[in-house]
């Protein structure tokens, strides 16, 4: 069991008021998040370009539903509901230290 | 002239190496330093949310170590800071543990909460009327010091297996009880059970539901299917929140 299990870990402890990334695949999904929308605008204004609203629209919503859907969904199943930020920063030190010390795993 | 200058440097030498190094407080001077420390009643402070809290320190004694608590003036939403000097029989600090971000003062308890019979430390950092937010450091024999564990927010119970259960109330008739393996470093986590009551008109339960919720990293190494899960979580104590 690693830490890497979690893909998001708390800023603060506590109650879940901000999230960060500790891991590729959290920053993956905010990318996703941030793409969807900027795609997502991006079809809505090539669409009206072409006075069609309703395809526009429609693509418009349903990418903001699959992004913002995704970043919801991996948010809540990948937080760490026990380690924060800084217990994550504080593990990388150790690991680094052990490392230039030369320790083996 | 020269023979003046060699015996005036040696003199000089001499004195300097004579000189004592600074010392170790001893268990008298530790003892003298921490005499006039209240001990730790495990109660709240007054909230500091809106008022400004003085600074403030208490001890807890243990057979193998002395803790000195130390709560920074604070006011504010959770701009408390605890500090928790280690201090061995002799006085010495080994270790300080600090939690930042903390938003109630209450004494830490310490407890052998791993069951390994060494003493580990429970640091509050929230009270509410009924969930207790914990900063949990377990104590590393192997290293040996105190490891941050992590945060949890509820109540503390322990199930047969040796896990540990915690059970946060989400609102008047729902309950969340997380079950966490404990690790050297960190709690693993299982699984989440949510145990939910239906009552009458006077209150009283009539009846009550335990689903499974979020499943953690560490329940396949259970090896349970979502059912023998259930059967299994729903019975511990800790789960029984409305029969108690």
């Amino acid at each position: 069991m690693t830490e890497q299990d979690y893909w998001f870990a708390r800023t603060r402890p506590g109650s879940p008021r901000g999230l960060t990334p500790v891991h590729g695949s959290g920053w993956l999904v905010i990318a996703a998040f941030v793409g969807c929308m900027l795609g997502g605008a991006a079809l809505f204004g090539y669409f009206m370009f072409q006075d069609r609203v309703l395809p526009g629209v429609v693509l418009y919503a349903l990418l903001v539903l699959i992004g913002a859907g995704q970043f919801i969904y991996f948010t809540l199943t990948k937080t760490d509901p026990t380690r924060t930020v800084a217990d994550y920063r504080a593990m990388k030190r150790d690991a680094d230290l052990h490392d230039q010390l030369g320790g083996r795993r | 002239m020269r023979g003046a200058w060699f015996i005036l440097i040696l003199v000089l030498g001499l004195a300097a190496c004579s000189q004592r190094a600074p010392q170790t407080p001893t268990s008298a001077q530790a003892g003298a330093s921490l005499a006039n420390v209240p001990a730790c009643s495990g109660q709240p402070h007054p909230a500091f949310a809106d008022n400004l809290y003085p600074a403030s320190e208490c001890k807890l004694v243990t057979p193998g170590q002395t803790f000195h608590v130390k709560f920074a003036g604070a006011q504010g939403d959770d701009n408390g800071v605890v500090t928790v000097d280690v201090l061995l029989p002799n006085g010495a600090v080994v270790q300080t543990l600090r939690e930042d971000h903390v938003s109630d003062y209450a004494d830490p308890e310490a407890v052998d909460f791993d069951e390994d019979g060494y003493v580990d430390l429970e640091i509050p950092l929230l009270v509410g009327n009924d969930n207790r937010d914990l900063a949990l450091w377990r104590f590393d024999p192997a290293q040996p010091r105190f490891v941050r564990l992590g945060d949890v927010s509820g109540i503390i119970h322990h199930t047969r297996d040796g896990f540990l259960a915690v059970a946060g109330k989400s609102s008047a008739a729902e309950w969340d009880v997380s079950f966490y393996r404990i690790g050297e470093s960190a709690l693993n986590e299982l699984i989440t059970v949510n145990v939910t009551a239906e009552g009458d008109d006077q209150g009283n339960v009539t009846r009550t539901t335990c689903t499974l919720g979020r499943q953690g990293p560490a329940f396949a190494s259970l090896g349970l299917n979502a059912e023998a899960a259930r059967a299994r979580f729903c019975a511990e104590p800790a789960a029984r929140v409305f029969d108690q």
